[in-house]
């Protein structure tokens, strides 16, 4: 059986070009982001929340600028129900920048009524961002964070 | 940085009627430390393990038998730390705090929570 042949110099160029410039943009975006030991979600639009958004992303309140990095206080807290089909696992205070990353994992339970958890960490001098990411049971991770310029480093 | 550890102190409102949800706070005076030191502070931040590492590893939380949160921590946790948290008050029953420090060591702290009538 003969193939016809009609693949041209010219349409060999033109995919070329079109798929040289798809692929990267498309593995370029990321369907999900990523966290030390997880996938998590983000809030798309801070001044427009979704409903799901609106009780999972993590309220943070943690000073911009820090003065003693031995004890910056943190609260952590979510509008998120406790049930016992539907509640947050846990909340996970982490910096990047820091030479201990992970801070503590404070794991829940229906019976705390509320996500909320407030206590002192340890932060490296300079700026640097904390993140917060919290776990529900159904679904899945959800970040925010908070840039922090700490004065006197703590570690 | 303590220098000395404290037995763990717990604090909760005596004004609790049933299903409210409540907040308890438990302060620990122990010394944590990450053990990290800077090698060379003028050029760029290298840390070393300078000193042995201490820090409250675990703090587990019972409501009445159960074990209602269990927090793991780090050495990024400050000396002398306040944890605050909240619990629903479903029944008349002890709420016991313990903490486990990196070494092994345990303290423990209760208070019984009462409804208001």
């Amino acid at each position: 059986m003969l193939i016809e042949e009609d693949f041209s110099r010219r349409k060999f160029i033109r995919y070329s070009v079109i798929g040289g410039a798809v692929v990267p943009l498309l593995s370029g975006i990321p369907a999900e982001n990523e966290v030390y030991g997880g996938v998590y979600n983000t809030a798309k639009d801070m001044e427009n929340l979704t409903e799901l958004e609106r009780i999972h992303i993590p309220k943070v309140t943690l000073p911009p600028v820090v003065e003693d990095g031995t004890q910056a206080s943190i609260i952590v807290s979510l509008d998120h129900p406790m049930e016992e089909d539907h509640y947050i696992k846990s909340i996970q205070i982490l910096n990047f920048n820091d030479p201990v990353v992970i801070k503590g994992k404070f794991f829940m339970t229906p019976m705390n009524g509320e996500a909320f958890i407030s206590t002192q960490i340890r932060l490296a001098g300079g700026e640097g961002t904390v993140w917060v990411v919290a776990e529900c049971n159904k679904h899945g991770k959800w970040a925010a964070n908070r840039t922090v310029n700490v004065a006197a480093g703590g570690c | 940085m303590a220098k000395n550890i404290r037995a763990p102190r717990l604090r909760i409102s005596r004004r609790i009627k049933k299903d409210q949800v409540f907040k308890i706070k438990v302060k620990f005076d122990h010394p944590s430390f990450t053990g990290l030191g800077i090698v060379d502070d003028e050029t760029e931040p290298v840390f070393n393990r300078a000193i042995p590492v201490s820090f409250i590893r675990n703090m587990l939380v019972y409501y009445g038998e159960q074990l209602v949160s269990r927090f793991r921590m780090s050495s990024a946790i400050s000396d002398d730390p306040l944890f605050t948290f909240k619990l629903k008050a479903v029944q008349e029953a002890p709420v016991k705090v313990v903490f486990v420090d990196n070494q092994g060591k345990r303290w423990e702290t209760s208070k019984m929570i009462k409804f208001k009538k």
